[in-house]
């Protein structure tokens, strides 16, 4: 199945503030100290300053989009506002206006039909999903996706809570805040191409991870039964791999980069082996930035992509693949080629 | 083609007051008069603004649907479900959304579920929320019938009129919902300019749409809209505001009961929210 869309410019935004995994964990009470950048693979995360929030983190990430890219504001036909946060002025949650009509207003996109979508880590992917059928359809031209994760809250508050390792709040610690934006438009050229995208709901395991806004402590609180859903994800990830594979004509060792959701190394490690054996063969490349940025929940995947354009690291026509792991449980697939913005990002090879 | 409405489902909320309880209820009841199972909806949108205990994640729709009996092992993948949020919640947007999706041939069946928490804490007092909940589920319609067309209209200036939020004050946590007078009158304005715009797109006069099929909220906004296009052309179930997300389902909801609906050549759902955001859907019966 051919989307006839592409991706036409990436942006992103990362607060100036780091926090380090060290100083995390030193900040628990627990009896034994926890080896929590091992076991992790993050050294440090982003946290947003006292005037940052999840609009903030999303405009300026829009902005970066905006300013890479060949499109007008005006002329962007929809805008698609995908973050689990919705954060302003602080830590106010927002319910009514949607946010993506604030960030309508703000980028100057006056022409564009804008709604909220919110599916927890697949928030973008989702976004991307719903914005490239728009297009296919010739509905609109130029469709934004975009995300502002002001998550750190929850691992402020997990700091407070957690007593034990077996804490449900241990995952709220790889949090890190971030905004990613992705224009979308149309493209009739297989090397430069959304080829596939597929998303599933699992919902028989829809309560492994809730997030919710504390009643009694500012910013959210986040439970997760971490191995239940990560023994579930990589379960039944390589099915739905293997469709959307099948759908674009490809096998997994013709991916060039698969960007899995950035959880924690560990995780990313076993499901590498996980899907090796289940395939009996492995994308080129698997994609851990996990390091600087930690878990930035629906931006995780463009945060990456947009770091291995930055280190001009991409080749024209390279086939890549995001895997996306959220609570729902959602498992969602987009595979699509990058040309003409990796040439726009200067990349030598 | 697009998208024809099928069946739908209503349910009360429980013991509880609970959203959960009410919209998976609704789910299963749509289901039911459809003689479907769960697998068979290819796309689930949950269009509620107010979740209970203000969940944020996962997505509602995958509580919801995972709230429904258990899938067969080989049809685990069927459904893909995410919450949509546009002005006062969604529903209209969300039909579009399957629309397109069933029309891109990805999709036979969706399902637009819409409700929100009667309880939640630290709720204002006076701002109620309705025990009900709704769920729609569209098949395919075709060129000439079902949902033929839809437009999307924003009035950014008027973002400020209404605002709701949750923020901590003295330690625990409050919604706070600010709306200014002017609102429910703004409301009506940007839909008549809404309204107008998209009768120009299908080349229709204002006398040819036989029912109009609105939001139940802000207050009032239902019953001057019939004013505005005529009483007994707008569907006015009750517009005390409280049936906030599910408000435009329970005005289908009637006029589906009252055969109203399928009487009508040409009806006009009017969503309208803060933003302010309204959406239209235009749908078409054949009428021997």
């Amino acid at each position: 199945m051919r989307l006839g869309s592409r991706i036409e410019s990436i942006g992103s935004y990362l607060p100036k503030q780091i926090v380090t995994t060290a100083s995390i964990a030193a900040q628990l009470k627990i009896s034994k100290p926890l080896k929590l950048e091992l076991m992790t693979g993050i050294r440090e995360r982003r946290m947003c300053a006292a005037e940052e929030d999840t609009l903030t983190l999303a405009l300026e990430a829009g902005r970066d989009c905006l300013k890479r890219s060949r499109i007008a504001p005006e002329e962007v036909g929809m805008i698609l506002f995908c973050s689990i946060s919705k954060y302003v002025d602080g830590l106010k949650h927002l319910y009514e206006p949607a946010i993506s009509l604030l960030l309508k207003k703000q980028l100057g996109l006056h022409h564009a039909i804008s709604f909220d979508l919110s599916n927890a880590c697949a928030g973008m992917l989702t976004g991307i999903h719903v914005g490239a059928d728009f297009i296919e359809r010739g509905i609109v031209d130029y469709c934004l996706v975009i995300s502002g994760e002001y998550i750190t809250s929850l691992c402020n508050n997990a700091i407070q809570n957690i007593s034990s390792l077996l804490s449900p709040e241990m995952a709220s610690l790889t949090l890190g805040d971030a905004g990613a934006a992705v224009m979308l438009c149309k493209s009739e050229v297989p090397t430069d191409q959304l080829l596939v995208s597929k998303l599933a709901t699992l919902e028989q395991y829809s309560d492994l991870c809730i997030g919710y806004q504390g009643l009694r402590r500012e910013g959210g609180i986040m439970t997760t039964k971490m191995k239940e859903i990560h023994e579930a994800s990589i379960l039944h990830a390589p099915p739905i791999m293997e469709e959307a594979l099948s759908e674009a004509g490809l096998t997994l060792d013709q991916i060039d980069y698969l960007i899995p959701h950035q959880t924690s190394r560990q995780a990313i490690q076993a499901g590498d082996e996980h899907f090796t054996l289940y395939f009996g063969t492995m994308a080129k490349h698997v994609v851990n930035n996990l390091e600087k940025v930690g878990n930035t929940a629906s931006t995780s995947h463009i945060v990456a992509l947009k770091q291995l354009l930055d280190d001009q690291i991409l080749k024209g026509g390279e086939r890549i693949m995001l895997l996306s792991f959220a609570s729902g449980l959602v498992i969602g697939v987009t595979i699509f080629t990058l040309t003409k913005l990796v040439k726009q990002y200067g990349s030598q090879n | 083609m697009g998208a024809r409405i099928e069946h739908m489902g209503f349910a009360n909320q429980g013991r509880n007051r609970d959203y959960l309880h009410a919209g998976s209820k609704a789910i299963k009841r749509c289901l039911d008069l459809a003689g479907m199972e769960q697998e068979q909806v290819g796309m689930l949108i949950n269009t509620g603004v107010y979740p209970d205990k203000y969940i944020q994640e996962p997505a509602y729709a995958a509580l919801l649907y995972g709230k429904q009996k258990k899938r067969p092992p080989h049809n685990l993948y069927g459904t893909f479900s995410f919450d949509l949020h546009d002005g006062g919640g969604g529903a209209v947007m969300a039909m579009r959304v399957i629309s397109g999706f069933i029309e891109s041939g990805k999709i036979e069946k969706g399902m637009v579920v819409a409700g929100d928490a009667e309880r939640l804490h630290g709720k204002p007092e006076g701002f109620a929320l309705s025990s009900r909940a709704g769920a729609l589920l569209l098949g395919a319609g075709s060129a000439e019938e079902g949902l033929i067309h839809f437009d999307h209209q924003s009035y950014t200036q008027y973002a400020g009129l209404y605002t709701s939020y949750t923020n901590h004050i003295n330690g625990s946590l409050k919604l706070i919902v600010e709306e200014h007078n002017k609102y429910v009158e703004t409301c009506l304005n940007c839909v008549q300019e809404s309204v107008q715009k998209l009768l120009k797109e299908v080349d229709m006069k204002e006398e040819e749409i036989d029912l109009i099929i609105p939001s139940q909220s802000p207050v009032d906004f239902a019953s001057r809209l019939g004013h505005i296009y005529g009483g007994n052309k707008v569907v006015v179930v009750n517009d005390k505001g409280d049936l906030y997300s599910v408000g435009i389902l329970a005005a289908l909801d009637k006029v589906l009961q009252n055969q109203q609906f399928i009487h009508a050549r040409n009806s006009l759902f009017i969503s309208v929210g803060p933003g302010i955001a309204v959406d239209l859907a235009l749908n078409r019966n054949r009428i021997s």
